[in-house]
């Protein structure tokens, strides 16, 4: 046999068997490591719950061991063992009968031919050679055939992940269950004994640290693991030597607190519960530095006047800048050093005596600081608190003109009055009025201002100031213009003074042929105006009679389009009124103008002022009540009330009309006697100027050539004002043509010997002669010429005069005979009455008696159109004396009626009533009569009180200006001539104020110086105080502007009485019902718990909290103020 | 107290005192601008109180209606700026203890007819709306 064949057979099993053990092996490698490892860790988990003793570890131990041993000799010694062939044996058949199994190709071929080979009675039954070439049959089919492939790995596979996964499992285990390998720790250890871990650990807040003596302290206590029923907090200060106990109570948070306020010294604690404890910590307390008090005074720049500040343990302040910030504060313990430090790291050392440390500091900017101590130790003061500083800056003064505000004309006087508004918020240094000339014909502009200051009180901040300025030192030429503003200074010494100005304001002296031309102008507007007006109000006339038509008829209701013409008519009228309003004010205008400039002559200004009168009843406040009284009427909707309304409307109406016709009639007339005070007062001007120029020639060097072109250029000049002159002459010729009973002849006359005297080649021959150097002939004619103007003035005023005297004749008459008239009326009507007394209502004599009261009725009528044409020349016929006639008129009518209705008792009442009217007219008409004869037209008195006010002005004007060239010529002391001048104005100013005194005291007796707005007795006061100034010899600014403020009081009384300021009623419009939304409901209860809360947050300031309260408090405000701010 | 006027007014720092104790002390003021005062008014009254401003009182207010109505408000008696008529209040705690009105002036509703020449039932308007503010002031 050839054992070849079957000794690889055996091989090829032995690999077999050999992979079968290893599979086995592999298989109880990963089984006995799963079971070690499972083992293991189910036993530590064991260990892990229970916490075993030593003992029972040790058991565990064991087991483990044991199984573990167990599994490892079973699983893998064992199939080592049989691998290596150590124990077991092979058995080859068993091996070839799993591989004829697996291979169908060899099936039990191959374990047959093993039996066969390997059997001893095979041996002898078969062929040696028959059993090898049976075997190698077998081995030919085996050999290509691995034998080791038919072993399944599969399992170990398997094993091998369930092995994967619970080591991966375990390993996870103990990586995350706490305790997990602690526990297998102990399980190793098992000899070992280990204290079990505590139920629970403490964590304790702050645990060590450090703070400043004083401090409070919170401790906090956190329990982790299992809580235990208390929980107590332990501590022992340095001093005492036992801890003391304090049971703590669980918060909603879980956290144990407690506090310690105010610590002074170190302490040790420790948290405790059940047997546990924690770790001992310490709190070192430090004794700090501390600001106990502080105290802090600002002290303002003393220009301010704010009083010095003393604040005490705060130190917030809010100051002028340039204040000076005292701080002096009180610590817990002496201290080596202090300073500020402020928040732009800039730092001052503050003085330091033991506690006490003191210092300052100046306000420059807003700021902060802190205060910082160091103790001798080199202690801090810890987190010391942030103070802040406000630094308020000084504002700007204020200015603002009052008045003027607009550019003027230089009056008359060469004064502007000048009102202004100053205020600062500390006080004012200076109030300077700045000018300078910015045209001239005659001078150079001047290109720089020149100032002069104003007194003014520099302890008011807000203060309103008159200032007359007196232009007169500058010698204003006709249309020279002087443009001025003011300028004010507060009194800020540190950062300097700062300053506000006014606009410019020029000033312009207006030539007299501007201001009559302006007057010419606004009078003709004005006649314009009125004839406008008139034709209106003739058309409104048409319209109300229409409406009046309308409402007659019978309806019940007034219907809405009769009320809407009816609305349209009032606003008509009203709008006239208006228009009468509007030219007034014009008029009135322009009567101040020619007033301060005098221009009018006394009797002028006195027809001007009863023309206001009569124009201002125009718009009288009964018409006012007329026209509601229909308002009222329409709202309504009633025809009646509607009807009487109207009928009244007509009656106003018709009334203004009247008026309107009666003021352009005397307009016309008054505007004739104001052209003639024109003519004087040019004539008049004319004369000084041509003697000036006289006077100027009579001294020139006939040799300077330029001198002698400038008086012939002002020769020129009066050519052109004679030739204006001649104008005007001829516009008063004209105007005087539209009058009746004007001295047109006397003019006409006047014409004449203008045009004889050829005044105006006269002035060009005379300037001729002046560039000719020609001085001599020029006299000549210079002095003719001034010989004429002197001539024509007086013949114009004598024209004047004699105009008046004839017109106030011939009113006078004509007012007699109206009187006369009115008087024979009244007794025609007496007698009538006493004839109708007691007679039978059957009587015949009742139509007798009506055809005489019908006579007496037209007799009246007659009379009320002659006193109507006489009211268009003279202010003399009042309109009350027209309504009394008017009266007498109605109860005329009304006697008629009752006669012709037969009642004698009412027509005799009516006729007494009538009688009783006519009375009235006539007495009325009386008194005007006295006035006239007195020499005035009804206001004599105010009159005369005027005129003497004018004459006590010009006197003081005279005399201020006098007072103002003795100053100008004082250096420093007065000498003794000056001081002789002195006192004569002292006398002159004396006498002012006698006069004065005099008046008041006539006026008050007369009853007339209520009417007087202006306070003459205050006037009189500062009179007497610049008397005594004087007499002290006080030779101040403020001297002069009192004088000029006496002036200007005297101007403004005049001025007043003008205008009518007087008895004036307040004016008042009732108001129009406003129909709207109510303001938002009210929210107090925020508003006043924000009130409250900052008053609160004040007084806790005030009361002096801790520092760290101090802080909060400080900061709590602040974001309240924040958004107090945002709301 | 009652205190009306145009133009200006001034208190001095004691007499802001002086006020400013009595209002907080129950006292009452009325103020009725006739007219120009508006601005020294609301200057003078911080003066007095400095936290306190002039809140507009709503119609809902007591002193509308604490004797007669008033549903529109305060009543215009007199014309000024041609604006709506207004109340201001200062309230200390929930009491109005500054009343002040504006462009409405009813105190020229309570002179004399001849002073004014107002008609009838303006006149009777601002008696009425005075009467409110005496009730109000006296019963608060």
């Amino acid at each position: 046999m050839n054992t070849n064949f079957y000794k690889e057979i055996i091989s090829k099993l032995e690999l077999l068997v050999k992979k079968e053990y290893f599979a086995l092996l592999l298989f109880g490698l990963f089984a006995a490591l799963i079971i070690t490892i499972g083992t293991f860790t189910v036993f530590s988990f064991i260990e892990l719950i229970s916490y075993f003793i030593s003992t029972i570890r040790t058991v565990l131990f064991f087991v483990f061991l044991l199984i573990s041993i167990g599994a490892i000799s079973y699983l893998i010694i064992l199939p080592l063992l049989k691998y290596f062939n150590v124990i077991g044996g092979r058995n080859y058949f068993y091996s070839a009968n799993k591989v004829g199994k697996y291979f169908p190709e060899i099936k039990d071929d191959l374990l047959n031919a093993m039996q066969l080979v390997s059997s001893d009675k095979t041996k002898t039954i078969y062929s040696p050679a028959l059993l090898d070439a049976a075997f190698k049959n077998v081995y030919e089919r085996a050999k290509p055939i691995k034998f080791e492939s038919i072993v399944d790995l599969s399992k170990v596979k398997k094993l091998a992940k369930y092995f994967i996964l619970l080591f991966a499992f375990c390993a996870l285990l103990f990586v995350f269950v706490p305790g997990l390998q602690a526990a297998s720790n102990r399980l190793v250890n098992f000899n070992q004994e280990f204290i079990p871990p505590a139920k629970f650990y403490f964590e304790v807040y702050p645990g060590n640290d450090e703070i400043t003596k004083g401090e409070n302290v919170d401790f906090v206590v956190v329990i982790k693991g299992e809580v235990p029923k208390k929980v107590f907090l332990l501590t022992r200060e340095e001093s005492q030597t036992n801890f003391e106990e304090h049971e703590l109570q669980k918060d909603s948070l879980g956290e144990y607190k407690f506090s310690i306020q105010q610590l002074r010294s170190s302490l040790f604690y420790y948290a405790s519960a059940e047997d546990i404890q924690s770790e001992e910590y310490q709190i070192k307390v430090i004794d700090r530095p501390v600001i106990r008090s502080l105290d802090v005074k600002v002290i303002s720049p003393s220009y301010s006047n704010i009083p010095v500040l003393e604040q005490k343990d705060n130190g917030n302040v809010s100051a002028l800048v340039g204040s000076n910030v005292e701080i002096s504060l009180l610590t817990n313990k002496e201290l080596k050093s202090a300073h500020i430090e402020f928040e732009d790291t800039t730092k001052s050392e503050l003085k330091v005596q033991g506690n006490l440390v003191k210092g300052s500091f100046r306000i420059r900017k807003d700021n902060s600081y802190i205060i910082v101590l160091n103790d001798l130790s080199d202690n801090n003061n810890l987190q010391p608190v942030r103070y802040y500083v406000k630094a308020l800056y000084d504002s700007n003064p204020a200015i603002e003109l009052v008045y003027p505000k607009q550019d003027v004309s230089l009056a008359n006087d060469s004064r502007v009055p000048i009102e202004v508004k100053v205020n600062d918020d500390y006080g004012i240094s200076k109030l300077n009025l700045n000018y300078k000339l910015t045209s001239s014909k005659y001078e150079p502009v001047q290109e720089k201002f020149t100032s002069i200051e104003i007194s003014i009180d520099k302890k008011i901040k807000e203060q309103i100031l008159d200032h007359i300025w007196n232009l007169t030192q500058l010698n204003p030429a006709v249309n020279d213009v002087y443009s001025f503003y003011l300028e004010v200074f507060d009194n800020d010494n540190v950062s300097g003074p700062k300053s506000a100005k006014t606009q410019i304001i020029n000033v312009r002296v207006p030539s007299l042929d501007e201001i009559l031309s302006n007057a010419d102008e606004t009078q003709e507007n004005v006649q314009d105006e009125m004839q406008e007006t008139l034709k209106e109000a003739e058309e409104l006339k048409k319209e109300l009679e229409k409406i009046d038509k309308d409402l007659k008829q019978d309806k019940q209701q007034l219907t809405w389009e009769e009320k809407e013409k009816i609305e349209q008519a009032l606003d008509k009228f009203e709008k006239l009124q208006d228009k009468m309003e509007s030219a007034s004010e014009q008029l009135k205008q322009m009567q101040n103008e020619l007033q301060q400039n005098n221009l009018l002559s006394e009797e002028t200004l006195e027809k001007y002022m009863e023309l206001q009168k009569l124009m201002d009843e125009m718009t009288s406040d009964e018409m006012k009540k007329a026209m509601q009284k229909m308002q009222d009427a329409l709202e309504k909707m009633n025809r009646n009330q509607t009807q009487d309304a109207m009928n009244q409307m007509k009656m106003d109406e018709e009334k203004f009309k009247k008026s309107i016709e009666r003021t352009m009639n005397l307009l016309k007339r008054i505007q004739i006697e104001q052209k003639m005070d024109e003519m004087i007062k040019r004539t008049e001007n004319l004369e000084q100027k041509q003697n000036e120029l006289s006077e100027q020639t009579k001294q020139s060097d006939q040799n300077n050539q330029k001198q002698s072109d400038e008086l012939s250029k002002k020769q020129d000049e009066i050519s052109k004002e004679l030739d204006r002159l001649q104008e005007k002459m001829d516009e008063l010729a004209e105007k005087m043509n539209e009058l009746k009973d004007m001295p047109k002849e006397e003019m006409e006359k006047l014409q004449e010997e203008f045009e004889k005297q050829k005044n105006e080649e006269m002035s060009e021959e005379a300037s001729k002669d002046l560039k000719q150097n020609q001085k001599q002939k020029a006299q000549k004619n210079q002095q003719q010429l001034s010989k004429n103007m002197q001539k024509m003035k007086e013949s114009m005023e004598q024209m004047q005069q004699q105009m008046q005297q004839e017109n106030q004749m011939q009113t006078f008459t004509d007012m007699m005979r109206i009187l006369d008239n009115i008087l024979s009326l009244s007794k025609q009507q007496e007698e009538l009455k006493n004839k109708l007394q007691n007679v039978d209502p059957n009587s015949s004599q009742f139509e007798q008696n009506l055809q005489k009261q019908n006579e007496i009725k037209k007799n009246l009528n007659k009379l009320l159109d002659q006193m109507s044409e006489l009211s268009q020349k003279t202010f003399a016929i009042s309109p009350e004396m027209g309504k009394a006639l008017g009266n007498a008129n109605q109860k005329m009518n009304q006697s008629m009626q009752s006669m012709q209705n037969r009642n004698g008792s009412m027509a005799t009442l009516s006729q007494g009533d009538a009688m009783m009217h006519l009375n009235e007219a006539a007495n009325m008409m009386k008194s005007s009569l006295e006035s006239m004869m007195q020499g005035g037209s009804g206001s004599g008195g105010m009159m005369s009180l005027m005129q003497q006010l004018q004459k006590m002005s010009g006197q003081q004007m005279d005399l201020n200006n006098m007072t103002q060239m003795l100053q100008q010529m004082q250096q420093g002391q007065l000498s003794q001539e000056q001081q002789g001048q002195m006192q004569r104005l002292s006398q002159q100013q004396q006498m002012i104020q006698k006069s004065l005194e005099e008046l008041n005291k006539e006026a008050k007796q007369s009853g007339e110086s209520k009417k007087i707005p202006a306070d003459l007795e205050n006037i009189v006061n500062q009179m007497r105080e610049v008397v005594s100034d004087m007499n002290t010899e006080k030779l101040s600014d403020d001297l002069i502007q009192k004088q000029e403020k006496i002036l200007s009081k005297l101007l403004d009384a005049q001025k007043s009485i003008n205008e009518r300021d007087f008895e004036k009623e307040r004016k008042s419009e009732s108001g129009n019902n406003f129909t709207r939304n109510s303001p938002a409901e009210l929210n107090l209860k925020n508003l006043q718990s924000k009130e409250n809360l900052k008053d609160e947050l004040n007084r806790a300031v005030q009361e002096g909290y801790n520092k760290d309260y101090e802080e909060l408090i400080r900061k709590y405000y602040e974001a309240l103020q924040k958004e107090n701010i945002k709301n | 107290m009652f205190l009306t006027g145009h133009g200006n007014i001034v208190l001095s720092t004691d007499e802001a005192k002086r006020l400013k104790t009595y209002l907080e002390s129950g006292g009452f003021l009325y103020i009725d601008d006739d007219y120009g005062m508006d601005k020294a008014i609301r200057r003078e009254m911080k003066k007095v109180f400095p936290g306190n401003d002039f809140i507009e009182v709503p119609f809902s207010h007591k002193i509308f209606n604490i004797f007669y109505k008033f549903e529109n408000g305060i009543p215009k008696t007199h014309e000024h700026d041609k604006n709506a008529p207004q109340t201001f209040g200062i309230f200390l705690g929930d009491r109005l203890s500054v009343l002040y009105t504006f462009e409405s002036n009813p105190s020229d509703g309570w002179a004399d007819p001849e002073v004014h020449n107002d008609p009838k039932d303006k006149r009777e308007e601002a008696l009425k709306f005075g009467a409110n503010i005496i009730i109000y002031a006296l019963s608060k």
